[in-house]
């Protein structure tokens, strides 16, 4: 199969994650118990999400400067990549909390603010949809992008340190502090990051492809 | 694309910076774990699955995450495939 080298890396690493992730060896830690596995699935959700809803912005700004469709359309797939991967990392955080903390929801400032989060995105999406003319669709969208990450920013990673949460490295903790210190969990967890992080860049690639694709088919026809 | 190609590689060699030492420990960490786990039932720690991995067919839900990883990757790749052969086409 001819595929560029990143996307064997892609396979690579996501193989390395789910093997390796669920034989090797964890710490033992109560309650937790081999739930601990979950940080090599749940987290590079989150990890995932900001890195392509950073490409997202990155690409809003570029067409505000420089209004070619591509960049609309990159920053717009890129969005509603990070978006799926989002919601995906809430589903898996609301299971892993039922056996853990013991409810589903149970108002964490994390919990809360990632779901505020999302929803200033879910309304990305229904700004941009509420649009005919393409380029105010896209110079409103981009703008909005551009607010919607800044405001993300500050409820994912300053607002739930401030107060006490049950997510670990919050409440005034450095970053997963406690299973920092394990070299056995890194082995697999960066690994891990990076291959669902480019799992979703493949898809972001996949779909601009396609709407590149769409835009100039129906210029043709 | 050339600054593209760079940070990745600078993504790599983060990883793998990361990754190398860490396994390297692991393995020096594997006699002392299986002396531990002999203990285990006996001594009050918390209970993992260590005869699960052993004879309780978890290699049976890594086949399985495998199996369905492997699909959904390969339905990437062909999905891939056929876009770039439209790419093609509409370049005729």
């Amino acid at each position: 199969m001819r595929l560029s080298w990143w996307k064997w890396l892609t396979i690579l690493l996501l193989l390395y994650t789910v093997v390796v992730g669920m034989l090797s060896e964890v710490p033992r830690l109560a309650i937790l118990n081999e739930t601990i596995r979950n940080l090599y699935f749940h987290v590079p959700m989150w990890f995932g999400m900001i890195v392509i809803l950073l490409v997202s912005v990155v690409y809003s700004i570029k067409y505000l400067r420089n209004p070619l469709s591509r960049n609309d359309i990159i920053a717009y797939e890129a969005a509603k990549v990070g978006i799926l991967f989002g919601v995906l990392g809430i589903i898996t955080g609301m299971e892993w909390a039922r056996f853990t903390w013991g409810e589903f929801w149970s108002n964490d400032p994390k919990q809360n603010a990632s779901a505020i989060g999302l929803l200033i995105y879910f309304a990305y999406l229904i700004l941009r949809g509420s649009f005919q003319d393409h380029q105010q669709r896209a110079r409103i969208g981009a703008v909005y992008n551009i607010f919607a990450f800044a405001a993300l920013i500050p409820l994912l990673f300053i607002l739930p340190r401030l107060t006490d949460s049950l997510h670990p490295g919050n409440g005034g903790n450095p970053g997963f502090n406690a299973y920092d210190l394990d070299s056995r969990l890194r082995a697999v967890f960066y690994p891990a990051v990076l291959g669902w992080t480019l799992l979703g860049v493949w898809v972001v690639h996949l779909r601009t492809r396609l709407e590149v694709l769409k835009q100039r088919f129906y210029e043709n026809a | 694309m050339k600054m593209h190609k760079w940070l990745l590689v600078l993504l790599l060699t983060w990883a793998a910076g990361f990754s190398v030492p860490a396994s390297a420990q692991t393995g020096s960490e594997a006699t002392s774990t299986v002396e531990f786990s002999s203990q285990a039932q006996t001594a009050s720690s918390p209970e993992m699955a260590d005869v699960m991995r052993r004879d309780g067919k978890i290699y049976i839900v890594v086949a399985v995450l495998v199996s369905i990883l492997l699909g959904v990757l390969f339905y990437l790749i062909s999905l891939d495939k056929k876009i770039g052969r439209l790419e093609r086409e509409l370049r005729q």
